[in-house]
């Protein structure tokens, strides 16, 4: 089983405000286009899988504020992703919640790093 | 024009798949030919097959009649079955490239531009333009079709055999023809089956005038011979009958349009074709044509389609046939090997007589004439034999034929899972077959895309297209441009974002195959996809004001988010503009690249590395060397400061003096000035913004000196230093300091910095802001107008002083209470006098500053105790009681400030200095920020430090200063605790408790010397101590009796201060007068053997000083309603009942020697009487018109009397003294006076006061009445007289004689009374003294009287 993500989290204005790692931005930033389309054929936040490129599977999560979580995976384990998405989704909104951060803005804070790697760790690897 | 013919697609298809003939002519037609540059026959009837109008009604393969209106025929001279060309090869490179690299337009495609992406053009435009050269490739490889043994597209449907007129036997010459090897290989050619149709055609020219005569007749004769299938053309080549220029390239068009069309990427041959014919052989070429096909070939076609039909019958319906086939299938062994063959390819085909071969010819012959219907059941069924036979090259094809009979069919419901078809044929051609089809599936992926353009149905293409083989990558980037293309047609909007995508991959590609320009291209639409603003649907009516908030910084230097994404596309751009020598672009592009600190490591220093190579290889190429600005190193214009005489210690500036205490302002916002040749640093923030580090060499300032010119012109008006090398690791930032003299008086602006990166590239960093937002019009308020920034320059001022100041040895610690002498040296450096120097300083009771001393007089600095060596316990001074403003002081100039002791010089010369002894104070424990300034001005600075500044509004002055911020730290040595007491005895007399703890830990003090200053009592010690020293941790406590040294007088300061206050409040004229000087006493408890002179200056002075400051800051606290500069003219310095104590002391060794003080200490009653200054006076309110004045005084009234009280407030006291005891018997009387004082300044009283014996105690006894009663309650009592009446005024005094008698000796408490008091007229102001009208008074401590 392949162990090789990339997760970004992508503002309003399409510009990331969060990325784990510099990889495969290409796939991630072209999905966004079917995370456009695919976010009003859905009731749910999770859209499950979106794109998928080469051995590339791009799965999105789109909060109410249409901020969007993008996770290039190579396996399919739709249960984990979900799990995964709704903490980070969690985090996201704790960081919000900083009245010193500006929605919109890219995300630096350590601690958020730090959880989302455990996040990771608990849900993908 | 190729885009106008080729236009539809469907047309493309149908073109691609049409029938084809075979021509072959005599070689007594060459003459003909060449005459007319034609080189075969076949060429010249290319253009005629186009779009032949049929016109005619053929029956599909049910029989149904239907109209054929148009159809197309190629002309072929020549055919064979080859292998087909293995894609990847250089044949098929050479081909795309050829296609692509034409002299074709590379523009941008229009849609897209540098300011965004414009969504009409989108819409509107087909994707055909926007890249040509696929139209081409599109074309070559239809082009480059083959004949394959799988399908009969592209073998000849019949044969044209051509003979003269010329030959002698026509007849003998097509039956020589017949039998040709051309001919022979159609026969044998798999779907042929041997039985080929021919079609003759007899040719006359025309210019053979001799040949006329036998032409109709040979014509007759080839009728007969051959049957039906004859045509006689004649070519009416005579030059005679040529008309004019313009008729003849009318007719060479014809020809060379076709050519233009059909092989575009080659360029056109420069031949005059038809040069003997003229627009009537045109006509009959083509109506000759028509003939052919219609007449002929389309019924051939018929013929077979019917004959094919019916042969086929059995297979195609139902399960009859299936069951035949399934059981020749599994019981004739045989059978299958008579039926198949293996192709040139490898692969199994079906012989011509087979079913499966008669029905792919039904099936191709209908799809020719357009019976899409019918074709596709064919094919369907032909599909499934084939799957089950297992030749799948057959198979995909016919999966593919099914696909495309599906959309070419106009029926909508035609049209399901026609992608499944493509897709199986695709990878059934890509992957089953014995060798790869890769042209065929490439052929299969184009003709689908055409399709899916035709009917507009964008979201299959890019899956189509990717299904393109990605061995070659001129093809891979072709087909990947198109996918990106057709994301950008997207319904219902376009898709940028996957469009970007895939013209970065169809940008890499066509890098890999070396083209170069085409991918800077793909790349360069990426970067403008990226840039432009992605459109918002819903918020149109937000979106027109946005564009102007973002100025276009999208041509040069976009950079979102994506960092991967800017830097590869950067990146390529910038490697593929190197390539194309044009380093000015790609200098942009690396530019870009620079300062991308999201980007890894490794990738950071290629980028830099390749920047570097990049300049070194341009060399004088490019023109943007002079200024290129780079993102790399970060230096904020911000965090940029000037630094003036930066050699000194301090902070250089201009200040405003204000002369009311306040600390000088800086003016301007700071703006800097310089005398002429000083030095002035620049100090900049430089940080590296990249993980890798960086070296900025030679780096310097970029500055612009504007002023003075007359300075001959061989001498630069600016010196500017040069740092050599700053070393910024990843990261890291660095302060840099650059040195500027300038020599001539003007403006100097800092324009931006300059330096050499890693010690190759020069670069500029602009340092310009904008200033402040304006806001002052109405235009600037509108738009966003910004003044311009002068952070960044500075003035040179010939006028200024210059001025050397250094100051010396400054404590850090400082025992509290202990002394230290500093000296602030001043010299004048500049070359004109220096006619005043002023000194600030935030803590005055901190410094004690003495006369400065000229370094020529050579003077020595006095002791900070003056001494004298008589004994004066009490002396007297009258000073003056004005709350001066002890912070200002004039070091050069004039000074009104002091007693006389301070003599500041009047100017300092140049080339001169002097030193000022500085006494530092620990004033108070803990750690201090000092504050001084030192401002000077070689002009005379009129009277400054004045005391009452009320009618001197806003005096200020505007001085070169320096600011000092001095850290001290004063460490705990002594701690002084005072208590009041009343006195029991006389009701003025106080007590005054002092207890003194050593807090050091190993050293004793001793105490020299106390002394008490007061302007109405005099102090003695209760008992002389005859114990000085106080051991480490020890406590020493001293009791001082304060007695009034007269009565009060007229001109007590607290007079001074209602009546200042009460005009302050009420009346129009502010305040103005002085207090009148107060006499004060100084009590002294001297304890060593000298005694330290408290009368005389400078102690003196200094400590009215440390009063003034504690005043000033106390009642700044206080009333903070009151202007500070009304202050002075309010309260006086001292007041009657405060003291202030000081404590001299020493370490056993004198080492350390200092002094406390305890400033205003309260011996009064405890009592607010400046509530009496808030009663409006009877006369003399000022009216006030306006409502604002109104609320003024009301909130400054309201604030006074809101101030908390200290303690609660007891205008009465009362005192005894006893006469002599009497004794008569057992039984002992005496006298007892008993005094009254009023405290009040307001009221008088009506009292009543009532001495109590022990025996009645218990009625009086109340919450707060002393109990601690010990004394017998039957030993005594009061006699005669107990309770009296009386009347008392402000501040008066009574006495009350009575008597007590006593039966037994022993130690009474006699101070048991109760006094009642009534204000008398207190109705007048209930409103501020509520709780002063009516009290009682009991006593606070008791009253021994020994019998």
């Amino acid at each position: 089983m392949s162990l090789t993500f990339y997760f970004a989290i992508v503002g309003t204005n399409d510009s990331p405000l969060y990325e784990d790692r510099h990889l495969n931005q290409f796939i991630a930033h072209a999905a966004l286009d079917l995370v456009d389309d695919a976010q009003f054929m859905s009731n749910s936040c999770y859209l499950k899988t979106v794109d998928r490129y080469n051995e590339w599977n791009v799965s999105a999560y789109v909060t109410p504020t249409n901020v969007r979580l993008m996770l290039l995976h190579e396996n399919k384990a739709e249960d984990s992703i979900k799990g995964f998405f709704t903490d980070c989704h969690e985090l996201y909104l704790k960081t919000l919640l900083n009245p010193f951060y500006e929605p919109n803005a890219p995300i630096q804070a350590q601690a958020f790093d730090t959880k989302v790697h455990a996040l990771a760790r608990k849900y993908l690897l | 024009m190729p885009k106008a013919s080729l236009a539809q697609k469907k047309d493309f298809v149908a073109k691609a798949l049409c029938p084809r003939l075979l021509v072959c002519s005599s070689s007594a037609l060459d003459n003909l030919l060449h005459v007319n540059n034609f080189d075969t026959f076949a060429e010249l009837l290319a253009p005629f097959g186009q779009d032949v109008s049929a016109q005619i009604t053929v029956q599909d393969g049910q029989g149904a009649p239907y109209f054929l209106d148009k159809i197309n025929v190629k002309f072929i001279t020549d055919f064979s079955i080859q292998k087909p060309h293995a894609v990847g090869g250089p044949e098929v490179d050479e081909m795309v490239i050829s296609s692509v690299l034409d002299n074709i337009d590379k523009q941008m495609p229009e849609f897209l531009t540098e300011t965004g992406i414009d969504m009409e053009a989108v819409k509107s435009e087909e994707p055909i333009g926007w890249a040509p050269w696929y139209t081409l490739f599109r074309q070559q490889w239809v082009n480059d079709m083959q004949a394959s043994e799988h399908e009969s597209f592209m073998h000849p449907v019949a044969c044209l055999l051509v003979a003269s007129s010329t030959d002698t036997d026509p007849v003998w010459t097509l039956k020589e023809l017949q039998n040709s090897a051309e001919v022979m290989r159609v026969r044998e050619n798999s779907f042929s089956g041997n039985s080929v149709m021919f079609y003759y055609m007899l040719v006359h020219d025309e210019r053979d005038t001799g040949a006329m005569a036998t032409v109709d007749y040979k014509f007759d004769l080839l009728r007969k011979a051959l049957g039906q299938n004859c045509a006689l053309l004649r070519l009416n080549s005579n030059t005679n009958l040529i008309g004019d220029d313009s008729e003849q390239s009318k007719v060479s068009n014809v020809w060379r349009g076709n050519l233009a069309a059909t092989y575009p990427t080659s360029p056109l041959p420069d031949k005059q074709y038809g040069q003997m014919m003229t627009m009537r052989d045109v006509a009959a070429l083509k109506d000759c044509v028509k003939q052919v096909m219609v007449r002929s070939v389309v019924p051939h076609m018929q013929y077979m389609i019917r004959l094919l039909s019916d042969q086929t019958a059995n297979q195609r319906r139902g399960i009859t046939g299936r069951l035949f086939s399934a059981g020749r299938r599994y019981f004739g062994t045989t059978t299958r090997n008579i039926n198949t063959f293996v192709g040139v390819d490898g692969d199994v085909c079906f012989k011509y007589d087979s079913p499966e071969a008669m029905m792919r010819k039904l099936a191709d012959y209908s799809f020719m004439l357009k019976d899409f219907r019918f074709a596709q059941s064919v094919y369907q069924v032909a599909r499934r034999d084939f799957q089950s036979e297992k030749a799948w090259k057959c198979y995909a094809g016919a999966q593919e034929m099914v696909g495309l009979c599906k959309l070419m069919w106009e029926v909508q419901a035609a049209r399901s899972e026609f992608d499944t078809n493509f897709d199986d044929a695709i990878s059934m051609y890509m992957h089953k077959t014995h060798q790869p089809q890769v042209y065929l599936a490439m052929r299969c992926v184009i003709m689908y895309y055409e399709m899916l353009k035709h009917h507009k149905m964008y979201a299959y293409a890019p899956q189509a297209l990717a299904r393109a083989p990605a061995s070659l990558p001129s093809l891979y980037a072709v087909m990947n441009e198109q996918a990106a293309y057709a994301f950008m047609k997207m319904a219902p909007q376009p898709e940028m974002r996957k469009f970007s995508f895939y013209a970065m991959i169809a940008g890499q590609a066509y890098q890999k195959a070396g083209m170069g320009e085409l991918a800077h291209r793909c790349f360069r639409m990426v970067r403008l996809t990226l840039s432009a603003r992605r459109p918002l649907p819903r918020h149109d009516d937000d979106d027109e004001e946005e564009p102007s908030e973002q100025p276009a910084k999208s041509s040069s230097l976009a950079r979102s988010n994506w960092a991967a994404i800017d830097a590869f596309v950067n990146h390529e751009l910038g490697r593929q503009s190197v390539a194309a020598q044009s380093y000015d672009e790609a200098f942009q592009y690396f530019l870009a690249l620079m300062g991308n600190d999201r980007v890894p490591p490794p990738l950071q220093s290629k980028y830099l590395q390749e920047l570097l190579q990049l300049f070194l290889e341009s060399g004088d190429q490019s023109t943007a060397h002079d200024n290129i600005e780079l993102p790399l190193p970060v230096i904020d214009p911000r965090m940029a400061r000037i630094i003036m005489s930066p050699e000194l210690e301090g902070e250089d500036g201009v200040w405003e003096w204000r002369f009311d205490g306040t600390m000088p302002q800086i003016v301007d916002g700071g703006k800097r000035c310089c005398s002429v040749g000083e030095s002035v640093a620049v100090l900049l923030m430089v940080s590296n913004p990249l993980t890798i580090g960086v070296t900025l060499n030679n780096f310097t300032l970029d500055c612009r000196f504007s002023g003075d010119d007359s300075g001959d012109g061989s001498t630069a008006a600016f010196d500017v230093s040069t740092v050599g090398s700053v070393a910024l690791e990843g990261g890291q930032m660095a302060m840099v300091t650059v040195n500027i003299v300038v020599h001539r008086p003007g403006k100097l602006t800092i324009e931006g910095a300059k330096y050499l990166l890693c010690d190759i590239l020069p670069s500029f960093k602009s340092l310009k802001l904008p200033g402040r937002r304006l806001n002052d019009t109405k235009e600037q308020r509108s738009s966003i107008a910004y003044a311009p920034d002068t952070a960044l320059e500075f003035t040179i001022d010939p006028h200024l002083p210059c001025l050397s100041i250094s100051l010396e040895d400054l404590p850090d610690t400082l025992m509290s209470g202990s002394m230290h002498l500093s000296k602030v040296r001043i010299e004048n450096t500049g070359d004109q006098a220096c006619q005043g120097i002023l000194l600030w300083q935030s803590h005055p009771s901190f410094f004690d500053i003495r006369s400065p001393m000229l370094d020529s007089d050579g003077a020595s600095v006095p002791d900070m105790y003056p001494t004298k060596e008589t004994s004066e316990p009490v002396e007297h001074k009258t000073v003056s009681n004005t709350l001066r403003d002890s912070s200002t002081l004039a070091l050069v100039g004039a000074n009104s400030g002091s007693d006389g002791y301070f003599l500041p010089p009047t100017s300092l010369d140049p080339g001169h200095s002097f030193t000022v002894p500085i006494w530092v104070r620990g004033d108070r424990v803990g750690a201090h920020t000092l504050t001084l300034f030192i401002g000077a001005s070689n002009d005379l600075i009129p009277e400054p430090p004045v005391t009452l500044v009320c009618n001197r509004t806003n005096a200020s002055h505007t001085l070169r200063s320096r600011r000092y911020d001095l850290d001290l730290v004063v460490t705990p040595s002594l701690r002084i605790n005072a208590f009041v007491r009343a006195s029991a005895r006389a009701p003025s007399e106080r007590l005054l408790g002092v207890e003194i703890e050593n807090l050091q830990s190993d050293v004793a003090m001793h105490i020299s010397q106390t002394t008490c200053v007061s302007g109405h009592y005099q102090l003695e010690p209760l008992a002389k101590s005859t114990e000085t020293a106080i051991g480490p941790q020890q406590t020493l406590s001293l009791m001082y009796r304060a007695r009034p040294v007269r009565d009060v007088s007229e001109h007590r300061p607290e007079s001074f201060a209602l009546g200042a206050l009460q005009q302050f409040i009420y009346s129009a004229e502010k305040p103005e007068k002085e207090p009148v000087p107060i006499a004060l006493t100084y009590s002294t408890d001297k304890m060593g053997d000298t005694q330290i002179d408290c009368t005389e200056s400078p102690l003196h002075s200094y400590m009215q000083r440390t009063r003034a400051h504690w005043r000033r800051t106390m009642l700044r606290s206080e009333f903070p309603l009151i202007g500070a500069r009304y202050l002075p003219a309010i309260f006086p310095l001292y007041g009657s009942f405060s003291i202030d104590f000081a404590l001299f002391w020493h370490t056993p060794d004198k080492s350390h020697r200092g002094h406390h003080s305890v400033t205003g200490i309260d011996l009064g009653m405890p009592q607010d009487y400046l509530k009496e200054a808030l009663v409006p006076p009877a006369q003399g309110i000022a009216r006030t018109l306006l409502a604002e004045s109104m609320q003024e005084r009301s909130a400054l009234v309201q604030s006074i009397a809101a101030r908390p009280m200290r303690r609660s407030e007891r205008p009465l006291d009362v005192g005894f003294t006893v006469g002599e005891i009497q004794q008569t018997g057992d039984l002992r009387t005496a006298k007892v006076q008993i005094r009254i004082r009023n405290h009040s300044w307001r009221f008088q009283y009506r009292l009543s006061l009532e001495l109590i014996s022990p025996i009645d105690l218990d009625e009086y006894v109340s919450a707060d009445v002393r109990l601690d009663y010990t004394g017998s309650r039957s030993a005594w009592a009061w006699v005669g007289t107990t309770q009296f009446d009386r009347t008392i005024d402000k501040h008066g005094e009574i006495q009350i004689d009575a008597e007590f008698a006593c039966s037994m000796p022993g130690a009474i408490d006699i101070a048991i009374w109760q006094l009642e008091a009534e204000a008398v007229d207190a109705a007048a102001d209930t409103q501020f003294a509520s709780q002063d009208t009516r009290c009682v008074v009991q006593p606070t401590q008791p009253f021994f009287v020994l019998v």
